[in-house]
């Protein structure tokens, strides 16, 4: 009887939630959210205006090959409907959730791309204006830079993608890794100062 | 690590992205300079690193593409869209046991008012017997046969004040007698000519009667038999066969082999064999398995079947 309670309520609530979907402009990440989960495609494509820059930078940062962080944004936003539709998505921080599902992305990448290392053209191929030589030093000065940033944690990198990448504040990037501020300021001078170290080298 | 140095770095980062130049924001901390000016410039190069401009085409190539995986992943049946079937299955498992709970109750609520000769007697009185077979304490079924006896009493007395002719079998006690007119346990039991009595019966005797209900408000006995012992009869032994069987000589009541097919239990065939002694369905349905047996049975006994095997009280 109990329990035939319990599936009347369920079907009560779903049958209202079925009346009455949440719509869009009513701006906060839970009616977003809520707005995703029926895979509507005005509020994907609203959700995906809104973050697509964030998640591109942090991720292009993190990879600095456009394409691939073209593939490893697409394959967050991916994971962000999948993950709605079966109910396991973000309640409230879908911004925090981006960038940590963006941050393990990545990481997978960086996996896949040490077990099958090739050179990627996109860099070589980039042309932004400046002359042939100053282009050439350019890309060692980042090269080196992106080298030594991929010896450091994969927290570390985090930090400095958010910080630096993004241009996050101390408490945003706290808010988004989900650490108080002190924690925030001791991780960026760790990795700010590995850094330093390997490119002394 | 030293909270000074961390705050120092921390301002001088945040003095860099407002857009002030490393100098400036190293100025404020000359005592600190030596430390953080390496990791301040090492902040810079990192800064550089991120780009500036988003690529030309990169937000609506993605969008494009998750637009078309939200609607594979729309027509697909995944996530809720397969909840919602499995919920279908189990609305209709729910549905199904509740029908047969709630039915099989209703069936048993309808029949308990039934009386003999209507459709749902038979069940009733099959669901009696379940209820005996199960109980294996012989004291607790002991008290539900009594109540079944007393069911039959009264399902008698309702057809007598409704004036229904019925075959009626029942238990009771005698407590007069006066010429053809008998009472048993309250009810009016005519004995006459056509009444094959078994044995003398007294005042005081508990005595089970076979016969039909009359319109003039009695019971016109086909068949009296004594209960001297043993527990109270417990099942009604189809006296419309007994009847039949027994073949009386100048019964005085013509049966309705009809109704004798309605007051047979088709379910009840263990109870013969359990309170009959396997007999009591002898002259009804032969066993091919049984040699001779059973077709000696009809006729050939003036001892109604279902009194044979109970408790030899004859």
């Amino acid at each position: 009887m109990e329990l035939l309670l319990k599936w009347y309520t369920l079907m009560a609530i779903r049958a209202f939630d079925k009346a009455h979907p949440i719509r869009f402009p009513i701006m906060d990440s839970s009616s977003e959210i809520g707005g995703l989960r029926d895979l509507d495609p005005q509020a994907v494509s609203l959700i995906y205006s809104q973050y697509f820059p964030e998640v591109y930078r942090y991720v292009r940062f993190r990879l600095g090959d456009e394409l691939l962080s073209e593939d490893v944004t697409s394959e967050v936003f991916l994971r962000l409907l999948k993950a709605v539709r079966e109910r396991r998505g973000p309640r409230k921080n879908l911004h925090g959730w981006l960038i940590s599902t963006a941050h393990h992305k990545v990481m997978d990448a960086l996996r896949q791309k040490y077990r099958h290392p090739h050179e990627t053209l996109t860099e070589l191929i980039s042309f932004d204006g400046h002359g042939p030589l100053e282009e050439v030093e350019r890309r060692d000065t980042s090269a080196a830079m992106r080298k030594a940033l991929l010896r450091l944690t994969g927290k570390q990198q985090h930090v400095l993608a958010l910080r630096f990448g993004e241009g996050c504040s101390l408490e945003e990037t706290a808010a988004l890794m989900n650490k108080n501020v002190n924690a925030v300021k001791a991780l960026q001078f760790r990795a700010l100062s590995a850094l330093q170290r390997i490119l002394d080298a | 690590m030293d909270k000074e140095l961390l705050d120092a770095l921390d301002s001088c980062l945040a003095a860099m992205q407002a857009g002030q130049t490393l100098e400036t924001a190293l100025g404020r901390f000359p005592q600190l300079e030596a430390r953080l000016r390496p990791l301040l410039e090492v902040a810079e190069r990192t800064r550089t690193l991120g780009g500036s401009e988003l690529p030309v085409g990169a937000s609506s190539r993605g969008r494009a593409r998750l637009l078309a995986q939200a609607a594979d992943l729309r027509r697909s049946t995944s996530g809720p869209v397969r909840r919602r079937v499995a919920w279908r299955t189990v609305l209709a498992s729910v549905i199904a046991v509740l029908a047969l709970v709630l039915g099989g109750n209703g069936l048993l609520m309808a029949s308990a008012h039934s009386l003999p000769g209507d459709p749902l007697y038979a069940f009733k009185r099959s669901m009696e017997d379940t209820q005996l077979s199960l109980l294996a304490d012989p004291v607790q079924r002991q008290a539900l046969q009594v109540a079944f006896s007393q069911r039959r009493l009264d399902e008698t007395r309702s057809l007598i004040s409704i004036g229904r002719v019925e075959p009626v079998v029942f238990d009771g006690v005698v407590a007069s007698r006066t010429g053809d007119g008998w009472l048993v346990s309250g009810i009016p039991v005519v004995v006459g000519s056509g009444t094959r009595v078994d044995s003398p019966l007294e005042v005081g005797d508990r005595v089970s009667v076979s016969g039909e209900t009359g319109a003039d408000g009695n019971v016109v006995a086909s068949h009296l038999a004594p209960f001297a012992a043993g527990p109270t009869p417990m099942r009604s032994p189809h006296p419309v066969e007994t009847q039949y069987a027994t073949d009386t000589p100048g019964a005085g009541r013509e049966y309705d082999p009809s109704r004798t097919q309605q007051f047979a239990f088709p379910t009840s065939e263990w109870d013969g064999g359990r309170w009959n002694g396997g007999g009591g369905y002898s002259n009804r349905t032969p066993e091919p398995t049984e040699s001779g047996g059973s077709q000696e049975q009809p006729g050939g006994t003036t001892t109604p079947e279902w009194g044979g095997g109970r408790d030899g009280h004859h």
